[in-house]
This record gives C-alpha cells, sequence and structure tokens, in this order.
C-alpha cells in the first residue's frame, strides 16, 4: 500500500512538474540591463546590479530590454522595482512590445513613483494582444529621477 | 586408607561433572538460540514468496501505465505549446527521445501565422469595440481633443491623423505615413515620450496596412501580481 501510495506521489509530482513547466514563469534582469537611451555619458552608475542616476542627472531615459524566450500568454506583464530619491521628480515607466521585425506593437499605460525615500517600491504595467508564442521582444522604458535614484530589477511574466 | 581416598576421590570429581553436564546444556541453549529459524514449511515459503511476486508484478504493471500517462501528458503539453517547444534547439533531441517519434513535428513558420493570425483577431476585437461599444461622453470629450492635438504635433510633417473616435474604454485614430510603410520609431518615441494624458492610456499598434497605422487607446485595469 505504501509503496503504491509513493508510486501515485511521485507521478503526481510528473504531473504537476509537466503542467506547471508551461512556459508561463516570467524572466528578471537587474537594472544594470538598462541603458540610456540617448548616452551623453552624463553620469549614469552602474553597480551591485542596479543602475543608478547621478545628482544632477534628472529626466534621462533608459531602456531596460528583458529577453523572454517563452510564451508569456495574452498579456505581458511587467513590474520594475525602483527606489526613488527625488523630492521634485518621479520615475516615469512604461513597457514596449516589439515584433520580430522591430516594429512597435504595443506598449503599457505609464506608472509613476511615488516615494521620495529611496525606499524600494514596485511598478507593474501590462500590454494586452501580446500573441501566444509570438516572436515578440520587451522591454521597459523609464525616466530616472535625480539623486542616485536606482533601478533594481525589471521583470516580464 | 584407601576407603579414605576413593571417598575423597568421589568428593572431589562430583562437582566436576556437574560442573560439566552444565556447561554442556549451557552450550545446547547457546546453540539452539542462535540457530538461524527456519521457515515452518517450504510451501508456506511459496507462498509467502509469490504473494511479493504478484504485488511486485502489479506495482510494476502500474507504474508502467503511469509512466505511459505522463508521456503522453508530456506530448500533449508539447503539442499544444509548440512555439515553447521551439525556444530551445537544445531541447528538441532531448524532447525526441521521450515523445512519440510520429506526433508532429513543430512547425516555426506555422506557429507564427498562427500568432500573426490571434493578434490580427485580437485588433479586429478592438476595431468592433469602438464601433459597438456605447459611447462615454466624458471619456471622448477629455481625450478626443488630446488626441487630435498632441499625434500631429509629435509625429510632425509627412503624417496626418484622422478618424478619431473614442467609446467608453477605447479610441481609435488613423494615422496615415505615405512615405513610409510603417511609422518611424524616432516620431513614436517623440509620441511616447510626451503623451500627456494619454499616458494612462495601453498602446495597441495595427500596422497590417502599408503607409497607415491605426493606434488603438486603451483603457486598462490595474494588471493582477503575479501568482
Amino acid at each position: 500500500m505504501k509503496k503504491l501510495s509513493s508510486l501515485v506521489m511521485s507521478a503526481c509530482v510528473a504531473a504537476v512538474c509537466l503542467t506547471s513547466g508551461v512556459a508561463q514563469s516570467g524572466t528578471t534582469v537587474g537594472g544594470t540591463a538598462c541603458r540610456e537611451r540617448y548616452p551623453y555619458g552624463i553620469g549614469l552608475v552602474y553597480s551591485n546590479n542596479s543602475v543608478l542616476s547621478g545628482n544632477y542627472t534628472q529626466g534621462t531615459t533608459v531602456t531596460c530590454p528583458v529577453p523572454v524566450d517563452h510564451d508569456l500568454g495574452s498579456t505581458a506583464d511587467f513590474t520594475v522595482v525602483v527606489s526613488d530619491n527625488s523630492t521634485t521628480y518621479n520615475y516615469a515607466c512604461y513597457g514596449v512590445a516589439y515584433d520580430a521585425t522591430g516594429v512597435l506593437r504595443g506598449t503599457s499605460p505609464t506608472k509613476y513613483s511615488t516615494n521620495s525615500n529611496g525606499t524600494a517600491q514596485t511598478l507593474s504595467m501590462s500590454i494586452s494582444g501580446v500573441d501566444p508564442g509570438a516572436d515578440w521582444s520587451f522591454a521597459v522604458v523609464c525616466d530616472i529621477p535625480e539623486y542616485s535614484s536606482q533601478i533594481l530589477s525589471v521583470r516580464a511574466y | 586408607m584407601s576407603v579414605q581416598n576413593t571417598a575423597q576421590g568421589r568428593s572431589t570429581r562430583l562437582p566436576l561433572v556437574a560442573g560439566g553436564i552444565l556447561l554442556l546444556g549451557l552450550g545446547i541453549f547457546l546453540g539452539r538460540s542462535f540457530e538461524t529459524p527456519k521457515p515452518a514449511s517450504a510451501a508456506s515459503r511459496d507462498t509467502t514468496s509469490k504473494v511479493a511476486r504478484d504485488k511486485n508484478a502489479m506495482d510494476q504493471e502500474r507504474l508502467a501505465v503511469l509512466e505511459q500517462q505522463v508521456l503522453r501528458l508530456q506530448a500533449d503539453g508539447m503539442r499544444q505549446q509548440l512555439p515553447a517547444a521551439q525556444a530551445s534547439e537544445q531541447a528538441a533531441p532531448k524532447t525526441a527521445e521521450v515523445t512519440d517519434p510520429s506526433a508532429p513535428k513543430p512547425d516555426r513558420a506555422e506557429a507564427a501565422r498562427l500568432a500573426e493570425l490571434a493578434r490580427l483577431k485580437f485588433l479586429d476585437g478592438l476595431a468592433d469595440k469602438v464601433n459597438t461599444e456605447p459611447r462615454d461622453p466624458s471619456f471622448r470629450n477629455q481625450t478626443e481633443p488630446v488626441i487630435a492635438q498632441l499625434l500631429p504635433e509629435r509625429f510632425g510633417a509627412g503624417v496626418t491623423v484622422d478618424k478619431i473616435s473614442c467609446a467608453s474604454s477605447i479610441c481609435r485614430a488613423r494615422v496615415s505615413h505615405p512615405g513610409s510603410t510603417h511609422l518611424s520609431n524616432e516620431k513614436l518615441t517623440a509620441f511616447l515620450d510626451k503623451r500627456g494624458a494619454l499616458a494612462s492610456l495601453e498602446l495597441q499598434l495595427d500596422t497590417r496596412e502599408d503607409g497607415v497605422t491605426t493606434l488603438y487607446f486603451l483603457r486598462q485595469q490595474e494588471p493582477q501580481p503575479e501568482q
């Protein structure tokens, strides 16, 4: 009986592994994946897996590509973990989806940070109408506020 | 004297004999207690092993059935997740080992075609929504003028914007750019960077027609947290 139950258990485990193995999981990249869109060399710092703004670099726009090698389903969801040290400017981030030929197909609404004390904050956004299995590419575009504000991670799922 | 000696001899030998008997008894007892127990009979041994063999055989059969079911599930999952199965070329030989060789081979072109069809269906759905959804005058009055002002401003010369229409959860604008098949990324970036009140809306682009891009602006609910 015990043998049988262990057998059934192992089979169930295998079945669960198969069903949950359907590629619905996401991909996370560190902030160091973000690149300045118009690189003027104005002092973004890449450190400890995050990207930091300088003290006077407000309005700098970065693009953070998220390599996704699996089907995200019909909606691409994004989260960006940021820390905002600026009392005057906020993060403004939105997700973008390009098709296999590099043509923009959709963008999420823009989301803004609300903190100014450097506490980590998660901004969530999504794009619908993503083709199941299409070879699309995804990125998050952010305006970074000044004073060593950081993008800690970007996730697509 | 000799009688006394004999009596003495007996009295000294008697404990020795008794000790010897005791030792012998102890030896027999210990010998039995350390002896490996034997089965009650050959018949009972055969019955026990037969039951064990039957149980083992049943377990093996069940295991085989379960393995088949697992493989079938795996194959079904792969067929359903065709593009995902194609994601890694390295994974292909690995999966080929466990799936039915007669199963259809993933076709990348076919998957892309189906994906594009799904996308077109989605965009047709958006067009239907604009045409059929009840109008929300408040949303319409707030959004249509912004679209009419911002798009031409950001896209610049050589682009015309017309057919702006808002329902209750969606707006549509038709952008003509006869000089190019697609709206350039430069123009789109100029718009995305400064889209004002339109930043709160999701943007979808229908690019199926050369020289024309239809933009859809969607009101969106908050995304669900990841499970």
